[in-house]
């Protein structure tokens, strides 16, 4: 089954708004990626393992201490909004 | 029509780390908000998980634990939604190569039966932060403490037909877990959490029905009742003739009933492809036979050991090897005095009373093992009548002191001393003629009736604390 | 003083000259702010210079040098590019999104680098999120190439690359992705090193695409490239992609002549696609090669033209994930007034970022959705592998690759007969290396029309040694690497 290539479904999982002015350029763009992907399908790849990462190399573990590396004060100075030592977001309603 | 439930669980476990799953952080619970973080935490920009190699040992523990397989290569993938508790904005968790699959584990049932229940699959992931809606008026606030600690999650295929069986399996599992030391299990602390697929489907067919999932069942009582009232609600709709929506449902205990958890149902795709920031895990058979030959014996060895050599009744064992806590006071006990039935006796009768009193956990009753062993020991020897002992016993739970003193200071001791006996029972020979005559006359089998009598009497002269078998040996020479 | 050529110097000489008093580390690095201050408003090659910082550190390393210190770089200023993690020091990346953020800690490149006694003079300016082959996408304007102001760079690390070729410091660091060390290397005529993946750690280095970025050195030749590789290098634990691999020495490794050597050339790098004056250049660098004693051969890499397509599957789609984390909640760009949660997520993304990065987060977002995960990531990821295997088989038989970095020169700013699809096939030539992990290099092989050409040298995994020494030998046989831009012979 191909995909749909809409684009409106695909912002919205990404966060994004694609206001009306735009619409029909980001579209364009969107399809016209989208087009220079056709190659790849077109190539024969059964039986080909996935790469994901290069090289043969598994993952190096770290030893079970705990350690702090940067003060939280630091941590969040760069937060665009907190209050007594949390982040803040307007009030989710679950 | 009759209907039949159909459950399988997938439990969150939090692992007993000291440091996060990918960062250094603590994981301690109860810290200030946001005070447990890292930059990879906050998910500052140019921050990289590293693995916690704690936290494969013990996904590899479990896996040992329920016989399932350690997978030699597994994979960490990245689960995309936003959410402001989930900082990266993508989960870190193993979709499609779990570290550990398909593993049996035997839960022991209250008939004494055992029920296998199918292990599918547990898989590492980190936990997300915490979202607090009530702290600040009008927003949200984010702790980050939380993100990152290591989970286990435990899938199971859909073995439950009973909310019996899933109780039961989540004791065991609890039971197991702390034995294998990996998690704490407390439930309260959500160091345990379970999510409960459940479907109906009409008895006698095969065909699996439209599944809920449960969400925030965080203690027995409730999930054994979320169970239920989430049935009577599928069964009221299927023989109504409508159809069960497949969708995530919150419990209410207060209101006792399940609600559709709409606002997590906007259909999401989580997109998982696997984390390039994280290399395959490989795990060396070396790695899985050191870890084989650490392992503490499991629950279900040691209830059966505990029947085949210590000849305890399916039942006694299974209650003591519910959790490793009580089977290391009961396997401690046992080190002082060897007498496995009275100390498990003891265990399971007046200890567990005064704790369920007190509301008590084992790990914080006063009263040692050694201290049980020996009490247990004094009555074996003859020093207590088992009536004397729950008078010492309540003296060491109020911390009178040790077993010796506590007998000596409430002047429990049994009068044993057969010469002061001896003379006491010439004297109750001497004025019970008639009684004595009549013991005589008697046949053998009459005789061990009517020396209660002369029991009864010398009983009462010493005030009970006389030995009772020393009077019998007494009474009958005499006699 | 007045006797060196500061702009002129390699890094070993300026180590020379401050080692033997002849300019204090305080000069030579007011020289290079000086510079930075007269030159770079025409570049805007520089989003953060960090004079204070730098002259305060400058004092530092001649008290050290005093004291006998003889750290491989200790003095010696350096450029960062806007992406790695500056505690202190403003990091944006080139976005909106992060204008004002301000790391609490620092990348593992830079402490390793201010470890070896580096001088931080600022940070460069780059595309946003290194999204982009013509540094027109930054926040904070396009740069300018100093052999032409009318002209593009490259990109993405086209501020590093542009400040060493205008002469405004002695070396930079630069990341890779899809070619944006080498490329912008190539266009601005300086020599620029994509290492292997994990060879320089990525902890503190924004992300792009996880399985790609790489770290790297861009300097005037390829001896300076090997100093500053080899302070890079090595394994970080905290990056666990990072391998653990002893770091060779590359001083030693790249005096080493190229006689017996054996250069693949792949007949796919030059096709069509490639300008023939770039061509000319390039096989007139091959033949000087051969004259110094190598072999060349003729080699097949057959999926090199769908190297592209493959890359731009893949990078988006771990973008969109490495991007998911500006949301507007922790830290970088918030919309103002937020009416409620998703409010807060959608503008703040939508004004925080630029138009190329969206438009990959879109692509990303699209590739890694259940419907076409199959169809396009993972077809892309069985592609990948066998473009590495293509590599892998040739390298196999020769111990370097070369051919051109880009397939054109430097060209015009604001080219509106360029789609986005042109834009990315700029990467032709160079996403082959990233996708298969191997070290690759560009460096300055000739000039057409008055713009630098670049010639790409790859190598096999974790051989940088090699693909340092063939540059190496190549620039002491050449002096391409010499030519500098108008701006540059600007004397202060």
């Amino acid at each position: 089954m191909a995909a749909s290539t809409d684009v409106t479904p695909i912002a919205a999982l990404a966060k994004l708004a694609i206001s009306d002015q735009s619409f029909s350029q980001v579209k364009e763009n969107f399809e016209s990626t989208l087009k220079l992907f056709e190659e790849l399908t077109r190539v024969d790849t059964n039986g080909i393992e996935p790469l994901v990462s290069p090289g043969d190399r598994h993952q190096v573990l770290r030893v079970d201490t705990d350690e702090t590396l940067v003060e939280r004060a630091e941590l969040m100075q760069n937060a665009p909004a907190q209050e007594e030592n949390y982040f803040t977001v307007p009030r989710v309603i679950d | 029509m009759k209907w039949e439930m159909v459950m399988g669980l997938e439990v969150h476990l939090q692992l007993a780390t000291v440091s996060k799953i990918f960062s250094s952080s603590k994981t301690a619970f109860g810290a200030a908000p946001n005070e447990q973080t890292n930059p990879l935490d906050v998910a500052l920009p140019g921050t990289l998980p590293v693995l916690n190699e704690a936290a494969v040992r013990q996904a590899i523990v479990f896996g040992l634990g329920v016989g399932a397989t350690i997978n030699k290569v597994s994979r960490f993938d990245r689960k995309n939604y936003f959410y402001p508790d989930l900082p990266k904005g993508y989960q870190i968790s193993q979709f499609f190569a779990p570290i550990v699959s398909d593993g049996v584990f035997d839960i022991p049932l209250p008939d004494g039966s055992v029920f296998p229940v199918r292990i599918l699959r547990a898989h590492l992931e980190e936990d997300a932060g915490k979202s607090v809606h009530d702290a600040l008026p009008n927003q949200t606030a984010i702790d980050l403490n939380r993100a990152g600690t290591p989970l286990l999650e435990v899938v199971t295929e859909p073995d439950f037909r009973t909310a019996e069986q899933v109780v039961a399996y989540l004791k065991a599992l609890h039971g197991l877990v702390t034995y294998l030391g990996i998690s704490d299990g407390n439930m309260a602390e959500g160091s345990m959490r379970c999510d409960v697929n459940i479907s109906l489907r009409p008895t006698d067919t095969v065909k699996l029905g439209t599944r809920t999932e449960l969400k925030n069942l965080n203690s027995f009582k409730f999930i054994e009742r979320a169970i239920q009232v989430e049935a009577e609600r599928q069964q009221d709709l299927l023989e109504d003739g409508r159809t069960v929506t497949q969708e995530t449902r919150l419990f209410d205990p207060e209101l006792d009933e399940t609600r559709s958890m709409r606002s997590k149902e906007v259909a999401n795709d989580y997109r998982y492809f696997p984390d390039p920031d994280l290399l395959p895990v490989v795990i060396d058979d070396s790695v899985i036979d050191n870890i084989r030959s650490q392992l503490p014996e499991l629950p279900t060895v040691k209830r059966e050991r505990y029947q085949s050599q210590l000849e305890l009744s399916a039942y006694d064992a299974s209650l003591l090897t519910q959790d490793r806590a009580t089977a290391d006071y009961f396997e401690s006990s046992l080190e002082h005095h060897n007498n496995p039935k009275a100390l498990a006796n003891w265990m399971l009768g007046d200890l567990a009373a005064a704790m369920n009193r007190d509301g008590l956990a084992i790990r914080d009753v006063v009263v040692t093992p050694a201290q049980l062993a020996l009490l247990v020991n004094r009555i074996d020897d003859g020093t207590l009548s088992s009536k004397m002992a729950k008078a010492v016993f309540e003296g060491l739970w109020q911390e009178e002191g040790d077993v010796d003193p506590i007998i000596e200071a409430r002047g429990l001791q049994q009068v044993s001393d057969t010469g002061e006996l001896e003379a006491m029972v010439d004297e109750l020979i001497a004025n019970s003629p008639a009684q004595v005559a009549q013991y005589r006359a008697a046949d053998p089998d009459k005789q061990k009736k009517l020396i209660g009598y002369f029991v009864g009497q010398a009983m009462k002269a010493t005030k009970g604390q006389a030995n009772p078998q020393v009077i019998n040996e007494i009474l009958r020479k005499k006699l | 003083m007045s006797d060196i050529d500061l702009r002129a110097c390699s890094l070993h000489e300026l180590r020379e000259s401050l080692e033997n008093k002849q300019i204090s580390s305080v000069e030579l690095t007011q020289f290079f702010v000086d510079r930075i201050k007269l030159l770079d408003p025409q570049l805007n090659s520089v989003i953060t210079p960090t004079m204070d910082l730098a002259l305060k550190q400058a004092k530092q390393a001649d008290q050290r040098i005093a004291h006998g210190d003889d750290s491989a770089l200790l003095g010696i200023p350096i450029l960062h590019k806007d992406i790695f993690c500056t505690e202190g020091v403003k990091t944006t990346c080139a976005s909106k999104m992060l204008a004002d953020f301000v790391s609490p800690y620092d990348a593992t490149v830079v402490s390793a680098l201010a470890k070896s006694g580096a001088i931080t003079l600022g940070k460069t300016n780059m595309d946003e999120f290194a999204m982009g082959s013509s540094n027109e996408t930054s926040h904070f304007g396009a740069v300018k190439n100093p052999w032409d102001l009318s002209r593009v760079p490259g990109g993405s690390s086209g501020g590093s690359a542009s400040a060493v070729a205008a002469g405004l410091a002695p070396c930079a660091t630069g990341t890779d992705t899809g070619g944006s060390i080498r490329q912008p290397a190539a266009l601005c005529g300086i020599t620029g090193l994509k290492p292997s993946y994990g060879r320089v750690s990525r902890y503190g280095m924004i992300a792009f695409a996880s399985s790609m970025d790489q770290a790297g050195p861009m300097a005037k030749s390829a001896a300076d490239c090997a100093q500053l590789l080899s302070a890079m290098a090595g394994h970080d634990p905290l990056d666990s992609t990072s391998a653990k691999l002893a770091v060779p020495d590359y001083a030693t490794e790249i005096e080493r002549p190229v006689a017996g050597l054996r250069i693949g050339v792949p007949q796919e790098f030059f096709d069509k696609q490639l300008s023939p004056a770039v061509a000319d250049a390039i096989h007139t660098a091959l033949r000087q090669l051969e004259a110094m004693g190598a072999t060349l051969v003729d080699v097949k890499l057959p999926s090199t033209p769908l190297g592209v397509s493959t890359y731009y599957v893949i990078a988006p789609a771990e973008a969109s994930a490495n991007l998911a984390r500006y949301d507007g909640v922790r830290f970088g760009y918030r919309c103002e007034a937020p009416q409620n949660l998703e409010d807060l997520y959608v503008r703040s993304r939508t004004e925080g970022f630029g138009e190329e990065v969206k438009r990959r987060i879109l692509v990303g977002t699209f590739t890694l959705s259940a419907a076409s995960y199959d169809q396009y990531f993972m077809k892309a990821q069985q592609v990948r592998r066998m473009i590495a295997n293509e590599y892998d088989e040739v390298l196999a038989n020769v111990d370097v690759i070369a051919g051109p970095s880009a397939p054109n020169t430097a060209f015009p700013l604001n080219d509106a007969s360029k789609s986005i699809t042109d834009m990315y096939m700029e990467d032709v030539f160079t996403v082959g290396c990233n996708l298969a992990g191997l070290p690759a290099m560009s460096i300055p092989a000739g000039i057409v029309e008055g713009l630098p050409v670049g010639m790409q040298l790859i190598g096999r995994s974790f051989d940088e040694a090699t693909v340092l020494r063939v540059g190496h030998q190549f620039q002491l046989q050449t002096d391409w690497h010499r030519q500098v831009s108008r701006i540059a012979e600007f004397a202060s």
